[in-house]
């Protein structure tokens, strides 16, 4: 198995259909698969060895993961607006075989790594001015397929490796060849080395439907390039959705009547972000998926009509709850919740969230498998799971706040203070505290033209969550610091508070 | 029946899963019995 056969049989299902760019301007299947052909000739001596790929989403970026995993290459996308350093040592960990540049990052490129580096414009350019090779593939189901870098909101960036069979294990599982209809396009807002970017060359191949990239997310940018493109199916991250949904309330003249379906993750999905949402795309399909970057992305999902169920039950807790549900599990993912000691939980008891399946993967360079002796992977990420099966994701275990013993989750006070109309955007941390152990905090952007009264919102947040949840110390910013796959920097958060005032 | 591409075929006996990754006249079989097509389970798209 490679990830080759995704492509070849696209081309040979629906080779005629625009794979990825705009109608007029795009690669069809076959062009790709001809392009991608060309890549594994040239990379046929080098199997084994990773090809970065260290620029936007683009007319290439198939064609580099298709011909990488032809060759037994791996993929590895990284992060292109990284400073030169930065960008240096993710490169030279990879030991590439070849690199792909946006041509500002091309001599650290060339000075870091002893690969052939290209510009991908002109890289791709030079494949297509050359004669044919057919397109085929290794056939080693073992070999890795995907290096991606982990985001590193708690650590260093770690660098996961995904193989042939686990990818191929989660598009085989949740999705059906060729089900799109033709004038079905996905907008890719998520940049290329987020796990979602790749999973999103691989489903929108499957199933045939034209992928759109989107190479540096701004609201007005998705918007417009949304409604250019006719998109009908979108991913985004939830700081992302809080921007389209403020730019949207700001101007009732955009919208996008295309969209069908809209699915999100990668982070705690703010409850006001989403039913607002929810709200101004009242004909689209809501999906929240949950995965990991080591688990080949999505491993469970809240579909459309679990939103529409819960949306509609403003009267009924236990059913509206289900919106901040992750959902049930993927087929072949099983859920484990577990306690410090290791020991599985009853069931709506919370605790560390654990998956196990054949497209978890859970290895990384440079420092093997971290499953644990049973084959589960323990993600890190807090929560629990209800009667029906249905999970809850309520955050970072290290994000996790105790308080005078007692544990406070910082996602029911920042949906709480999100409500507040001043308040655009939030993030509460624990701040180390002599006498309570740690105590509240929440770093606050105000709303658009608000000048906020700092001492009313306190006391409001007081009135709303009690003294032991309120926030006892505020700091006001423009913006929150987050990754550059939208996660929020709650490490930074905590530093700054923890800096001396001044 | 032809092999159609991307579809999934089960052995009523075995279990066993084929997918189809090239299309041909042929049928597919096991234990001495044409395979089932199985068909899609719709799954929301998470990407």
């Amino acid at each position: 198995m490679n990830l080759g056969m995704l492509l070849d049989m696209a081309a040979s299902g629906f080779g005629a259909r625009v794979a990825i760019g705009s109608l007029d301007s795009g690669l069809t299947y076959e062009r790709v698969a001809e392009l991608a052909g060309r890549l594994a000739a040239d990379l046929r001596d080098h199997a084994g060895r990773p090809v970065a790929v260290a620029a936007p989403t683009g007319l290439h970026t198939p064609v580099a993961l298709f011909g990488a995993a032809a060759a037994g290459c791996s993929y590895a996308p990284i992060n292109f607006r990284l400073p030169d350093d930065a960008l240096g040592d993710l490169a030279e960990r990879l030991n590439p075989a070849m690199a792909v540049s946006t041509g500002d990052n091309h001599d650290v490129l060339a000075q870091r790594t002893r690969a052939a580096v290209q510009q991908a414009d002109v890289w791709l350019a030079g494949l297509a001015d050359r004669p044919a090779e057919p397109f085929a593939f290794d056939d080693d189901p073992d070999a890795p397929a995907v290096v991606l870098y982990t985001s590193g909101t708690s650590s260093a960036p770690k660098a996961a490796v995904l193989r042939h069979d686990q990818l191929l294990t989660y598009v085989f599982n949740s999705l059906e060849f060729g089900a799109a209809e033709d004038d079905e396009a996905t907008l890719l807002a998520v940049p290329p080395f987020h796990v979602a970017g790749v999973a999103a060359v691989l489903s929108s191949c499957y199933v045939g439907r034209r992928l759109v990239g989107l190479p540096r997310f701004s609201a007005e940018a998705w918007l417009e390039t949304a409604a250019r493109e006719r998109i009908t199916h979108a991913f985004v991250v939830p700081t992302m959705l809080a921007r389209i949904v403020a730019a949207m309330d700001a101007d009732p003249g955009r919208r996008v009547p295309t969209l069908r379906h809209l699915a999100y993750g990668g982070a705690r999905m703010p409850l006001p972000v989403l039913e607002r949402a929810l709200e101004l795309f009242p004909d689209t399909d809501f999906v929240n998926a949950y995965g990991l970057t080591e688990t080949s992305s999505t491993v469970a999902v809240l579909g459309p009509a679990d939103h529409r169920k819960a949306a509609a039950a403003a009267d009924q807790p236990e059913l509206r709850a289900r919106l901040s549900s992750a959902g049930r599990p993927l087929p072949g993912i099983e859920v484990q919740v577990v306690d410090d000691d290791g020991g599985v939980v009853a069931v709506g008891v919370p605790g560390e969230i654990c998956l196990r399946g054949e497209q978890v993967g859970g290895a990384y360079l440079e420092v093997g498998s971290r499953l644990d002796g049973d084959g589960w992977l323990h993600t890190g990420d807090q929560g629990w799971v209800d009667a029906d099966g249905y999970l809850f994701v309520t955050g970072r275990a290290d994000d996790m706040i105790i308080s005078g013993g007692e544990n406070i989750a910082p996602a029911e006070i920042e949906d709480t203070l999100l409500r507040h109309p001043a308040v655009a955007a939030v993030a509460v941390v624990g701040i180390s505290d002599d006498e309570w152990g740690e105590r509240v905090a929440a770093m606050v952007v105000p709303a658009d033209a608000v000048v906020l009264d700092e001492t009313a919102l306190t006391e409001w947040a007081r009135e709303q969550l009690g003294s032991l949840k309120a926030p006892k110390v505020l700091l006001v910013r423009p913006d929150l610091p987050v990754t550059p796959t939208g996660k929020v920097l709650k490490r930074a958060i905590k530093a700054e508070f923890d800096a001396p005032a001044g | 029946m032809p092999n159609q591409l991307g579809k999934r075929y089960t052995c009523g006996t075995c279990g066993a899963t084929v997918l189809v990754t090239k299309a041909g006249d042929g049928g597919v079989h096991c234990h001495d019995q044409p395979m089932e097509q199985q068909q899609p389970k719709p799954l929301p798209s998470s990407d």
